[in-house]
């Protein structure tokens, strides 16, 4: 469980979060919307300690921290280009404090999402095209032992397919674990979110459960054209 | 504790690998270091030794000063390029995150250009060896000095790595720094003026121990020395990291790359 607490961040006179209250659930999946420039990435970075804020306080439950969690920001980054797609695996999970043997059984369990890991794991990483480098980074980031994952952009260059993938992987990676993810998306929230938080004037603007896709459309549109007319 | 050695391990593993696979980078290596050695050793460089010491090899100051350097530039270097070339990459993030220190990755980032390196300290050495005719002394305290006086410009690569951070585009510094301890640390020869101030840096006390050695002086003291300046720097260097690191921090300047 993470609860942040009345979060401030400024950027010289850019007020981006001001006094942020909320708190992501272990076991569940928690998706952040906003438009852009709403301070999403911003929110993200300082749960994952990248960013330090004017003012509140971020409290962890045990074990969920800074050290234990991993992020994979929005781009085709996040990985080591010059190693294999197995090497990038290996590596992240390692510095986690895994064994070897540890990661490889995490590997062939998720394996089944994404087959084509194991056809491309003696591939460069620079070799595999965009969306199958985001899947890489975010199966690499799932198979560790982090207690909090952080995915910005969730489905950014996945193809249908994949992101339906994705969303199943995201549910069984949830376990005993805070999953938080940024996106656009309505379609890929609606199907993975367990809960739903809409950022926007650097608060959150409102807060609730798994919705359709109709219901969180019209939601999304309600929020922010309320906001545009303030 | 096992786990911390293999995530060093792994630091070095993969760092090696995607050396070997950017093979022209190599290469080109090879090829700066041979030229820029040779230009010393055509030009008689490191003459004024040999009255100076009385030592008729003065080319073996050169050539082991040389290879000390270049792992002296590396130790600065290579940490800092890390820092900045996994911030773009965005894998910088995974490893603040890891379970270990953070130091303690990049030193084993650290240790893997230095292995790169041995393999250019291996054809210098030929090189000096084969074209210009200088047999090198292979000595246990020599080659503790120069591990000990790279872990001091780890130090420095440290402090060089948190302002690459907080300020982002620190190429031409690291160059002039480079550039400068090339000429002011007794790795070619350097006016007493000059060493008065650069003996702070571990860099010029292992040349003088060099020096000494191979003209059979005593050298303990400035070993000692060695060990002190050293500390120092790494003490410093993993404060001066910390403090920019949490500047960028507060800033948001991790973001912004």
């Amino acid at each position: 469980m993470i609860n942040i607490v009345d979060i401030t961040k400024r950027f010289g006179d850019n007020n981006v979060l001001c006094g942020i209250n909320c708190s992501f659930e272990k076991d569940k999946v928690t998706s952040i919307m906003a438009p852009n420039g709403s301070g999403k990435t911003t929110l993200l970075s300082i749960i994952s300690g990248f960013l330090i804020p004017n003012k509140g306080s971020i409290n962890f439950s045990e074990k969920c921290n800074p050290i234990n969690t991993s992020v994979i920001f929005s781009g085709e980054k996040n990985l080591y280009m010059k190693n294999t797609v197995q090497e990038n695996i290996l590596y992240f999970g390692i510095i986690q404090g895994m064994k070897k043997d540890e990661i490889l059984k995490k590997v062939r369990i998720y394996e089944q999402y994404f087959p084509f890991i194991n056809k491309v794991k003696n591939k460069l990483a620079e070799s595999l095209s965009y969306g199958q480098k985001r899947l890489l980074a975010i199966f690499s980031a799932i198979v560790t032992n982090a207690k909090c994952i952080i995915i910005d952009e969730v489905s950014e260059g996945l193809d249908m397919e994949y992101v339906s993938l994705v969303s199943s992987m995201l549910h069984r990676a949830a376990e005993d674990r805070v999953i938080i993810l940024a996106s656009h998306d309505c379609d890929f929230v609606s199907e993975v979110s367990d809960k739903i938080l809409f950022l926007g004037n650097g608060k959150i603007l409102k807060e609730c459960d798994k919705l359709n896709l109709e219901e969180l459309k019209k939601l999304y549109k309600t929020i922010y054209n309320l906001n545009s007319e303030d | 504790m096992v786990g911390a050695l293999k995530a060093f391990y792994w630091e070095i593993k993969m760092d090696i690998k995607a050396s070997m696979r950017y093979r022209f980078a190599l290469f080109s290596d090879i090829i700066v270091f041979s030229i820029l050695f040779s230009i010393f050793l055509f030009t008689d460089t490191g003459k004024s030794y040999k009255s100076f010491y009385k030592y008729s090899n003065y080319k073996e100051f050169i050539v082991i000063g040389y290879i000390a350097w270049m792992y002296a530039v590396t130790a600065i270097s290579s940490i800092s390029q890390i820092v900045s070339g996994e911030l773009h990459m965005g894998t910088f993030y995974k490893k603040c995150n890891s379970k270990y220190p953070l130091q303690f990755l990049l030193l084993g980032h650290m240790v893997a250009s230095l292995l790169t390196k041995t393999i250019i300290a291996i054809v210098l050495l030929l090189l000096a060896n084969l074209i210009w005719g200088v047999e090198v002394t292979f000595h246990v305290m020599i080659i503790l000095s120069i591990i000990i006086s790279t872990l001091g410009m780890y130090g420095i690569g440290l402090i060089v790595a948190g302002l690459t951070i907080f300020y982002k585009r620190t190429g031409p510094l690291i160059f002039i720094i480079q550039m400068g301890l090339l000429f002011i640390t007794d790795t070619v020869p350097a006016s007493d003026r000059t060493l008065s101030f650069s003996r702070i840096l571990p860099l010029t006390s292992c040349n003088l121990i060099i020096k000494y050695i191979l003209t059979r002086q005593y050298f303990f003291k400035e070993f000692i020395f060695l060990c002190f300046t050293t500390a120092v720097f790494l003490i410093l260097g993993t404060l001066c990291f910390h403090l920019y690191f949490r500047k960028a921090k507060i800033k948001g300047n991790l973001l912004f790359y």
